[in-house]
Parts: structure tokens; sequence; C-alpha cells
């Protein structure tokens, strides 16, 4: 087995790791912790891709990656954050309408 | 797949990503919200580690900086800020089953087209092409100005993460004035 193989394996098991955990939790906050995990997966498999093509822009695109997750947390947590103002202990669940 | 890291290399990559692994199922499986965030670290390090070995030593050094530094010491002071340290509720019977059923679903899903992929000669073959040693920050740049593919989304992650940022400011003021 190479090293490639490893981290292509890694990444799907990582993956399917967060898929069960966005489904598995009920903390938004552990929920969020969880999309990054399968955010992480992703972006290790655009670097192997990269590193095996022998090609930058696997490498590029996993830096755009890395900014939208950050959006992504930033706007997450501060919904979960509300969240937790609205009702204690949060559950996803229990929101089910938006108001504005 | 041909290889392509060398040998000597397989047991650091194994570790690492058995590292990245083990901490992942940590932050899955870890109920209390600050010893998950501490797992998230050790996950985001151990995949720092793999991207420096696979020789992508930006991309390694901007996980440390924006992922380490940036995104789960923010999840830190959300997790202190929450009342009670963000207790959760159990999760049922359904909730579980869900879960595993899914992931496992994936997992298969994910296995055959990776088995799939790699008794594939041809893509041995194409494995085969590397020429330039990649990684560097001159190549990387070039992949987003010179080559230009790369330029609009590059552009566009700067209103992104205006928004991103209003967006959080306004989420907490519309809050703060109906409470």
């Amino acid at each position: 087995m190479t090293a490639e193989a490893v981290v292509l394996l890694t990444s799907a098991a990582i993956f399917a790791l967060g898929a069960t955990g966005v489904l598995l939790r009920r903390n938004p906050v552990a929920v969020l912790m969880c999309v990054e995990l399968m955010l992480n997966a992703a972006n290790l498999l655009l670097v192997l891709g990269s590193h095996v093509q022998g090609n930058d822009a696997g490498q590029a695109t996993a830096l755009i990656v890395l900014v939208i997750a950050a959006a992504e947390a930033v706007v997450g947590l501060g919904l979960a954050l509300v969240l937790f103002h609205h009702r204690e202990p949060a559950d996803i669940d229990e929101p089910r309408t938006v108001r504005g | 797949m041909t290889l392509i890291t060398p040998p000597a290399l397989l047991w650091p990559v194994s570790a690492a990503c058995l590292v990245a692994f083990a901490a992942a199922a940590g932050v899955v499986i870890e109920r209390r919200a600050m010893r998950a965030v501490v797992a998230l670290l050790a996950h985001s390090l151990a995949i720092a580690a793999l991207y420096a070995l696979l020789a992508a030593d930006l991309v390694a050094v901007g996980q440390v900086l924006i992922y380490s530094g940036a995104i789960v010491v923010l999840f830190l002071f959300v997790v202190t800020l929450l009342p009670a340290g963000g207790a959760e509720p159990f999760s049922d019977w359904r909730r579980v089953a869900a879960g595993a059923i899914v992931g496992l679903v994936l997992l298969a899903a994910l296995a055959t087209v990776i088995s799939g992929a790699l008794s594939q000669p041809a893509l041995a073959a194409a494995v085969q092409v590397q020429t330039t040693p990649i990684g560097s920050v001159a190549g990387v740049g070039h992949q987003f100005f010179d080559a230009g593919k790369l330029l609009v989304p590059f552009e566009l992650t700067a209103p992104l993460l205006l928004v991103a940022i209003i967006g959080a400011v306004a989420l907490w003021r519309r809050q703060g004035a109906t409470a």
C-alpha cells in the first residue's frame, strides 16, 4: 500500500465520519465542527490530487476552500450563539421557523 | 498506483493519517464541547502535517494559521461563551441509527470508487508524469494570477469574508435588539 492510497482512504473515512457527526450531534457548535471535518477531508483530497498530478492548481483551490471554511465558521458560530441565547440547552431540531 | 512519495515517508504519512482519523472520531463522539474543540485542534494539526508531507508547504502553513490559529480558537471562544459549556441533550436511537447508516453507506460508496480508481492501469500511467516540483509559493501564486483560471474565485474570497463579518455582526445586533 502506497502513501497515496493511505491518504485517499483516510480522506474518505474522515468525510464519512463528519457526515455521521452532522446527523448524530444535537449541539449546533458540534454540528459545525463536523462540517469542518468534512471540509478538511475534501481539502486533503485536493492536495493529494495536486501531489499526484504534479500540478499546483489543487493546492491553490485548497487555499480558497480554507477561506470558505473560515467564512462558514464565522456565520455558523454566530447563528449557534443566537440559538443558545434563546434556549438552553440548544437543540438543532428546535428552531422550525425563521423570521425576517 | 505508482509510488511518488518516497517509501520512507509511508510511516510518517500513516501516523499522521491515524492521528487525523482518531482526532476526527473524538470530535464526533466527545459530548463535552471543550474536549471536542481540542480534538479538532489535534485533527487540524495532523492534517497540516499531512500537507507538509505531501509537498504542499504553503497549504500546510495556511492550515496552521487559518485553521488551528483562527477557526479553532474561534470555536474555543464560542464554547467558553456558551452557558453551561454548551450542554447537549442525548441523541435518541433514531438519530444514532440515521448517523450510522449514512456514515456506513457513504464509506461503502467511497471505498468502492477508491478501490476502482486504485486498480485502474490508466490512472497509474497518468500518475507517472510528474515533471516539476510543486508546492512553492511562486507556483501556487502562478495558479492564482498568471494562469488566470482561479483569479475570479480568488478575488471573490474578499467580498465573501466581508459579507461573513457583516452577517455575523448583524445577527448579533438584531438578536441584542429583540432580547
